[in-house]
Formats: C-alpha cells, structure tokens, sequence
C-alpha cells in the first residue's frame, strides 16, 4: 500500500470511530428524552 | 444561534484534517506517512487528559459523595478508552509501513495496551454495581489508582529504549520539530481537546438522566428493543 493509502487508512479509522461513537450518544440521549416525554 | 460544542470540534476536526492532510509540507525523514501524527497523538494525549480527568472526579467525589463527580469520572474514562483504543489502532497503522510490523513488545505499546485493558476493567467495574452509591466509592478507589500508569507509559519511551521514538513536544528542551508541522500538530490536538470535552459533557448528561431514572449504566434503554420477544402470530 502507497504512504497515502495508509495516512487514508489511519484518518479514517479515527474519524469513523468518533463519528460511530458520537452518534451512538446523541442516540442514546434521544431515546432517554423521549421515554421521560412518554412517561 | 448560540453554536453547541460538537458543532465547534466537528467544524474543527475536519478543518485539522485539512490542514493536516493537505497543507502542512510531509515530513523530511518519514515522507506522508508522518501525517498519521496529527491523529495518533492528540489521541494518545485524551488518553492521558481523560484519565487525568476521571482522577479529578474520583477525588471529587470521595472528597463530596456527589453523584455529579462520579458520572464525571466515568463519563472521561469511556471517553479515554476510546481515545486509547485509537492511539493504539493508529499507531500499528503507523508501524506496519515504518517498522515493518504491525505490534513489537515495545515498553511504550505494551504500558499502552495494559492501560487500554485495566480502564476497560474500571468501566465493567461501574456496569456491575446497581446502586448508584456503591458503584460510585468503589469505582472511584480504582480510578485513583489506575492514573500512576499515565506517567509510567509517558516516561517509558525514556526509561527503556525500543522501537518507540521518545517524545518530541513535551520533552525537557525545546520541540524537535518544524514550526508548521507543530502548528499543525498543536491545531490538531486543540481540535480534539474541544471534541473530548464535548462527548465527556453529552456522556454525564446521559448517566444524570441514567441515575434520575433509577436505572444502572448496564441498563441501556436502546438495548430494550433488541431482546423484545417477537409476535408468535402477528397481528394482521
């Protein structure tokens, strides 16, 4: 694999795992609102 | 409109990638491959800030017994195991093109690796408690402990010479190394700060509402949906 394909390889594991996590939280907090609305 | 902290580290994080991807010259030595730096270290760095962090709260709340201090706590080291996590991923990407492997039994990568595992060990601690109380004194006693690894796998790099370089901003004389590159390199890790900061914040929101409604961080409210037993029949 070429340097560039490696750089591309680390960026986006880093940029995916925060994105996956950040989206898992912003989820997570939307289910608990809308469970405390319901009950 | 008032601009919410994940807003500022998305628009930052992707404005260092930019900046580190393409506009800073590569390195003299190690080519493109260095541009790697500008993610692997602000990662490592929340890897140390956040178990700094969870430290703090668990002083805090040893010192108080309030609850806000021991989501806190918690709240920087599941923040901080994902960080570790990607300085360790980062880093074998790095080593398999530079070194030539993807893991060596470096004193650096191993230190690592344990403090990636004992924090995976603090967070199953927290899941296996259901009272708030006892979760909090206890997880707290090992969250003071686990942070003496931070200066042990800082000054590894130094105290046992192996593969890893040693370090090159916080070192005792000056950076070793060019000012854009450091420029960037400080641009990135400001960046990431702004994002540690920003999930560590949503994280406690989240285990405040967890507590309020009685239940324990193992009780995840989205997870209630997968174990639902199907409809024997259906209802048409």
């Amino acid at each position: 694999m070429s340097d560039w394909g490696w750089v591309t390889f680390a960026y986006t594991t880093v940029y995916l795992t925060l994105g996956i996590y950040t989206i898992s939280l912003m989820r997570r907090q939307r289910s608990f609102e809308q469970s405390d609305t319901e009950r | 409109m008032k601009a919410r902290p994940l807003d500022l580290a998305a628009i930052g994080t992707l404005l260092t990638a930019f900046v580190a991807g393409l506009v800073v010259p590569p390195d003299a030595v190690q080519g493109d491959l260095q541009r790697i730096m500008y993610v692997h270290v602000p990662s490592a760095w929340l890897a140390y800030l956040s178990f700094t962090v969870t430290l703090i709260g668990s002083v805090a709340y040893l010192r108080t017994r309030s609850l806000r201090w021991d989501r806190l706590a918690g709240a920087s080291a599941e923040v901080g195991v994902v960080f570790t996590g990607l300085a360790l991923a980062t880093g074998m990407i790095w080593g398999k093109p530079v070194w030539g492997v993807w893991w060596t039994w470096d004193a650096r990568l191993v230190l690592t690796a344990v403090m990636f595992f004992i924090y995976l060990g603090y967070l199953a601690l927290r899941r296996s408690f259901d009272d708030p109380e006892l979760r909090a004194s206890r997880s707290a006693v090992l969250g003071v402990i686990a942070v003496l690894q931070i200066p042990i796998v800082h000054f590894s790099v130094t105290w046992w010479r192996g593969l890893h370089q040693p370090p090159t901003v916080l070192r005792p004389d000056n950076p070793q190394i060019d000012s854009p590159l450091l420029f960037a390199l400080l641009m990135s890790v400001a960046a990431f700060t702004v994002l540690f900061a920003a999930l560590v914040s949503r994280r406690s929101n989240l285990a405040a509402m967890q507590d309020a409604a009685g239940e324990s961080e193992s009780a995840d409210p989205t997870a209630g949906a997968a174990i639902t037993p199907p409809t024997v029949g259906g209802t048409s």
